[in-house]
């Protein structure tokens, strides 16, 4: 059974940026806070993720703003990240998708698990949608197409470790 | 949209009219960001210490660069059922 997520903007937007959003796909069901959903409709990104996947997004609404300020108070986050600390307090079992290192943070501490864009894409070569090569690819897209502020030795690193007991390795 | 002449030339008129110093402070900016993308590159290759990191870089950023290798390390081993 895949696994149910709640969603930050990051992994939605930098996965959509470089046209690669269809591995989401290796979750059963992403739910989004409303607030999320403004960022990325803000953003460009929310038309073209809803219409690809519309039975794969749950739009939750978010806390109310006396939640949200508590939240922000208490971890320097922006009001969407609050929502998404807040929708993953009421579901403490699902897996949490983030690029912020100060959101995830935030909800490591509260013993969440939390995954970034690499994780996706590592659980999609995982689960067969890409070989390792197509995987490194989309990882060397990531950095180099997307937003997502990622340090090349890092994502190196991270492809290294993939080559390491991967299916496909 | 403004071109890179462009730029030189308003930044020049900002500031008395002076294209040598607008390059000089670019080379300068340019040079210490370039510095700093090679230091990330070489405290995650092993090949300058932590200490060394945090000089150049700073306490927050080598925190944050350790932070983030960690994540992208345990990102990897969730991913492949590994964690």
């Amino acid at each position: 059974m895949a696994d149910i997520a709640i969603s930050d903007t990051g992994p939605l937007r930098h996965l959509a940026e470089i046209g690669e959003h269809g591995v989401l796909a290796v979750f059963a069901r992403i739910i989004i806070p409303q607030l999320v959903v403004r960022e990325l409709q803000f953003q460009g990104f929310w038309v073209t993720l809803a219409a690809a996947m519309p039975r794969l997004l749950t739009v939750v609404p978010g806390p109310g703003v006396d939640s949200d300020l508590v939240l922000l108070s208490a971890d320097d986050l922006d009001s969407a990240d609050a929502a998404v600390l807040a929708v993953a307090s009421d579901h403490p079992a699902h897996t949490v998708l983030t690029d912020d290192l100060a959101l995830r943070r935030a909800l490591k501490r509260r013993g969440h698990t939390v995954i970034g864009s690499l994780g996706i894409v590592a659980r999609a070569h995982e689960a067969g949608m890409l070989d390792l090569t197509q995987a490194d690819g989309v990882l060397d897209r990531l950095v180099d197409e997307s937003t997502l502020y990622l340090t090349r030795g890092i994502v190196d690193d991270a492809k290294q470790a993939m080559r390491q007991d991967s299916p496909s390795a | 949209m403004a071109t890179l002449r462009d730029k030189i030339d308003v930044l020049a008129r900002r500031q008395g009219g002076d294209e040598s110093v607008v390059l000089e402070q670019a080379v300068e900016l340019g040079v210490e960001q370039l510095y700093r993308i090679e230091m990330r590159a070489e405290y995650l290759r092993g090949e300058i210490t932590r200490e060394q990191a945090i000089e150049i870089l700073g306490i927050e950023e080598v925190d944050d660069l350790d932070y983030a290798h960690q994540a992208a390390m345990e990102d990897v081993a969730w991913g492949l059922r590994r964690g």
